[in-house]
């Protein structure tokens, strides 16, 4: 009776250990302590926040020179605040949200007691992005304005850009992501073109983006960015960002001009009555 | 006799526990000829993630009218009030009251470009203008241990569901989508969210809510391509009673979420109002000052 009970448990051991979970599987011999997925590729799952960058220089044609020209302020204060479209509440585009997250500090704001105050902290605490595995793709969730992207992972190609077509154009673009050997590359077209590329004022027009993923060790993912525009840069630019895995972020809840809705803002609709605020 | 009797006994429901784990992870890996079963996590728990759609039809409850079947929403004195400032006056026929064409619009947040929060993204999906307003969502569901991710279609807002045992912290922001926990209970995924900001409506009727809003949510999937969602509604100061209404949405393998989900397209609004001085409000046709404090 007892070596008959010990064989049960002995059984049900073996059985639990048939049970495998994804991303744990440790490739035996590999490089240092990658986590692996069931294919043998490095395991890029997880929340990542972005511990140091560069950025290349930009080198823009004589027509995104002149943009820049138009959108800077003189002499090294950086841009002006009014032509910048995130001030205006547009979204930041696939180039600013990175990483390296490159937005004004001003247009994080957080919810805190009914009142949107600046976050601490400013873009280096707010760069956080969260990486899960969906069949077909791969979802990159965002930090910042609860952005969000799909890396599609089954061999489609970008859908034809019309110009007219507001529906072929994405202000995270299209992307297409494939493995090369351990670094993960992908392929981003269709990106809008009301964005900048940085705080500075560089604007895009055909902008397309290559992104290679590299898992270093388990705690490391390299994200290098090299993007290209036939209009706008004369030489492509590169951004590189070291980011260290981070399982204990929570996501705040991010929502670019936030503090537009509040009870109270200003005159009319959102102001002497307020929405939702009705006289009773 | 019985000793060998016994011995069998135990190796053929070893057998059969050792099949039903095949069996179970054979239904993981996909294009399985089996693969009808619902599939589960590593934790031996139903995975709800996929692609689901559907929902305009919820049972149970109705938000608001939906062809000759009244709305089953109780409004405290507060609740209809606010829901009657809203509707305005009832200009046209008793139709068109019925019909809930009269609201106005201009109060609708969604017309504001607020973000929708958590009760109106539903499902069901509450933007459209007639009827009952509701419509179906398209929505991604990723699980994992400790946390759960809803991104929806509408304006990919996404929804952390916390599943890692923590509680709601006790000093909480109010957010459009609240503060998500979850717990299972059996084969059922319980969702309970507090913190919900009291700016978005119900749905596209007028009914609003207060930052007491609480929603609890039973995620069940019935089936391999099944989802039920039971949402039941408790605000003391808008609602007389709980509501409750079950949404069944189906797998939708095929389907894609692209970015231009919402019907309004806010960017037209975003161009228009800029932060400083004054802007126009494509969406409503009006001008809008604005503080440009900021």
């Amino acid at each position: 009776m007892k070596n008959r009970f010990m064989g049960s448990i002995a059984l049900a051991g073996l059985l639990a250990c048939s049970v495998v979970a994804p991303g744990v599987a440790q490739q035996p011999g590999g490089a240092g302590s990658i986590p692996r997925t069931p294919d043998g590729k490095p395991d890029l799952s997880g929340i990542w926040r972005t511990d140091s960058s560069t950025a290349g220089p930009i080198r823009p044609t004589s027509w995104g020179a002149s943009r820049y020209n138009y959108n800077k302020l003189p002499e090294g204060q950086g841009a002006r605040a009014e032509y910048d479209p995130i001030m205006h509440c547009y979204r930041p585009g696939i180039a600013r949200l990175g990483p390296p997250l490159l937005v004004p500090s001003k247009s994080i704001q957080v919810r805190m007691y009914d009142e949107s105050s600046p976050f601490p902290g400013g873009p280096s605490e707010f760069d956080v992005i969260e990486l899960r595995y969906y069949p077909g793709r791969i979802w990159m969730i965002y930090q910042y304005n609860q952005e969000v992207r799909q890396i599609f992972t089954d061999g489609r190609e970008h859908p034809a850009v019309d110009e007219y077509d507001q529906n072929s154009l994405w202000w995270n673009g299209h992307s297409v992501g494939e493995w090369d050997g351990d670094t993960f590359v992908v392929d981003t077209a269709n990106i809008r073109n009301e964005t900048w590329l940085n705080n500075q004022g560089y604007e895009n027009r055909e902008l397309h983006l290559v992104e290679r993923f590299r898992r270093i060790d388990a705690e490391t993912l390299e994200i290098e960015r090299t993007f290209t525009d036939p209009v706008a840069l004369a030489q492509p630019y590169t951004t590189r960002a070291i980011l260290k895995v981070r399982h204990d972020l929570t996501f705040t809840e991010n929502v670019i001009c936030d503090q537009h809705y509040g009870r109270k803002v200003g005159f009319g609709f959102g102001g002497v009555l307020g929405i939702n605020n009705h006289p009773q | 006799m019985r000793k060998r009797f016994r011995s069998a006994a135990f190796w053929v429901v070893a057998v059969f526990a050792f099949s039903s784990v095949v069996l179970a992870q054979a239904a993981q890996q996909p294009g399985a000829a089996d693969a009808k079963l619902v599939p589960r996590a590593p934790d031996g728990k139903p995975d709800l993630s996929g692609t689901w759609t559907g929902g305009a039809r919820p049972t149970g409850g109705r938000l608001a009218p939906q062809h000759s079947d009244p709305g089953t929403l109780e409004l405290t004195e507060w609740g209809e009030g606010k829901f009657k400032w809203n509707r305005g006056p009832e200009i046209g026929d008793a139709e068109d009251v019925y019909r809930g064409q009269h609201v106005r619009t201009e109060y609708d947040p969604v017309y504001h470009c607020y973000p929708l929060g958590l009760v109106r993204l539903g499902p069901p999906l509450y933007i459209i203008r007639g009827g009952s307003g509701a419509t179906g969502v398209t929505m991604a569901i990723i699980q994992t241990p400790g946390k759960v991710l809803i991104i929806h279609q509408y304006r990919n807002s996404v929804r952390h569901i916390y599943t890692d045992g923590r509680e709601h912290p006790k000093a909480l922001e109010n957010t459009w989508n609240g503060h998500s926990i979850g717990r299972w209970d059996g084969d059922t995924l319980v969702v309970d969210t507090v913190g919900l900001r009291d700016e978005s409506w119900l749905d596209t009727g007028g009914h609003e809510h207060s930052t007491q809003l609480h929603v609890v949510e039973r995620f069940r999937r019935v089936s391999y391509d099944t989802l039920e969602i039971e949402r039941t509604l408790t605000d003391p100061i808008a609602l007389a009673k709980p509501f409750t209404a079950t949404a069944s949405l189906m797998l939708s393998p095929d389907v894609d979420l692209n970015e231009n989900g919402q019907q309004y397209d806010c960017t037209q609004f975003m161009v228009r109002k800029p932060f400083f001085g004054e802007g126009e409000n494509t969406l409503l046709g009006i001008h809008e000052p604005t503080t440009g404090a900021y």
